[in-house]
């Protein structure tokens, strides 16, 4: 059951129309963009945290970002909110 | 799903965890680009049994956390757990969207579809938010099992993400300073 009150042919005619106005060259812009949007979302992060320091963002960032993604992740979220 | 009728609306009640930091929320926290599964936007369990899991594996940073519940109205937000048609449409949604992105790279991930649908498709088709079942086991923490008869796991973990924060009626805190368990 659904009470989203969608009308899902007026919805799939429209998501078509968007998605075909999308040549190669635009996916390729959305993929520069999404990219770039996640390495500044890193250094964000990596900035808010209490130890951030430029090794950190070489070594910790790009070598280790993976394995303390929570902790980050936390700490940026509460931060960004307090600042 | 528990729900709530408000003038002819329909209120969903659903629940989002964060640590608990001292400080009273006044809204959800969005989920940002590398973990938002379903693109950018408030991530809610629809069952207070998940909220709960979900502080003790996943908001463990200062040993306790909070839940905050909320009333969303369900108008333009895509069912994809309980409503066929809609699963359908969400289904041909992803394989049109992948599809679409291998034009580009090869490599193509579920996460680069739904990020580029968050982005560039679901606001323009005014989808203001999408109900889906998460995996059955938290990938982040291998541990937690959603089931009493494995390998069976007959019990839906589902999450809503809501895009647009005009739906979201109400969000009062719920229960604070949960202590986090460790499994």
């Amino acid at each position: 059951m659904s009470n989203s009150k969608l009308d899902l042919k007026k919805l799939e005619a429209r998501f078509d129309e968007i998605l075909e106005s999308f040549d190669k060259e635009k996916i390729d812009a959305w993929f520069r963009f999404n990219e770039e949007q996640l390495r500044n979302e890193a250094i964000l992060k990596g900035k808010y945290l209490k130890t951030f320091s430029i090794d950190m963002e070489k070594s910790h960032l790009v070598n280790d970002y993976k394995a303390s993604v929570e902790e980050i992740e936390e700490e940026y979220e509460w931060l960004k909110m307090a600042s | 799903m528990e729900r709530k009728k408000i003038k002819e609306e329909s209120y969903i009640i659903a629940y989002h965890t964060q640590e608990e930091r001292g400080k009273e929320l006044d809204e959800p926290i969005d989920c940002y680009r590398d973990d938002a599964w379903l693109g950018i936007g408030s991530y809610y369990w629809v069952d207070l049994e998940f909220a709960h899991y979900w502080g003790h594996d996943s908001k463990t940073n200062t040993g306790h956390y909070c839940i905050y519940k909320s009333e969303v109205n369900e108008e333009g937000i895509l069912n994809a757990t309980f409503s066929e048609e809609e699963y359908l449409f969400f289904l041909r949604s992803i394989e049109k969207a992948r599809k679409k992105l291998t034009i580009s790279r090869k490599d193509v991930t579920l996460k680069n579809v739904h990020q580029f649908l968050s982005d560039e498709v679901w606001s323009s088709c005014n989808l203001k938010g999408i109900i889906f079942d998460d995996l059955p086991v938290n990938p982040k923490k291998g541990g937690r099992v959603y089931s009493d008869i494995l390998p069976l796991y007959y019990k839906k973990r589902i999450q809503m993400v809501v895009f647009d924060k005009n739906n979201i009626k109400t969000f009062q805190p719920y229960l604070r300073y949960e202590k986090c368990i460790k499994i």
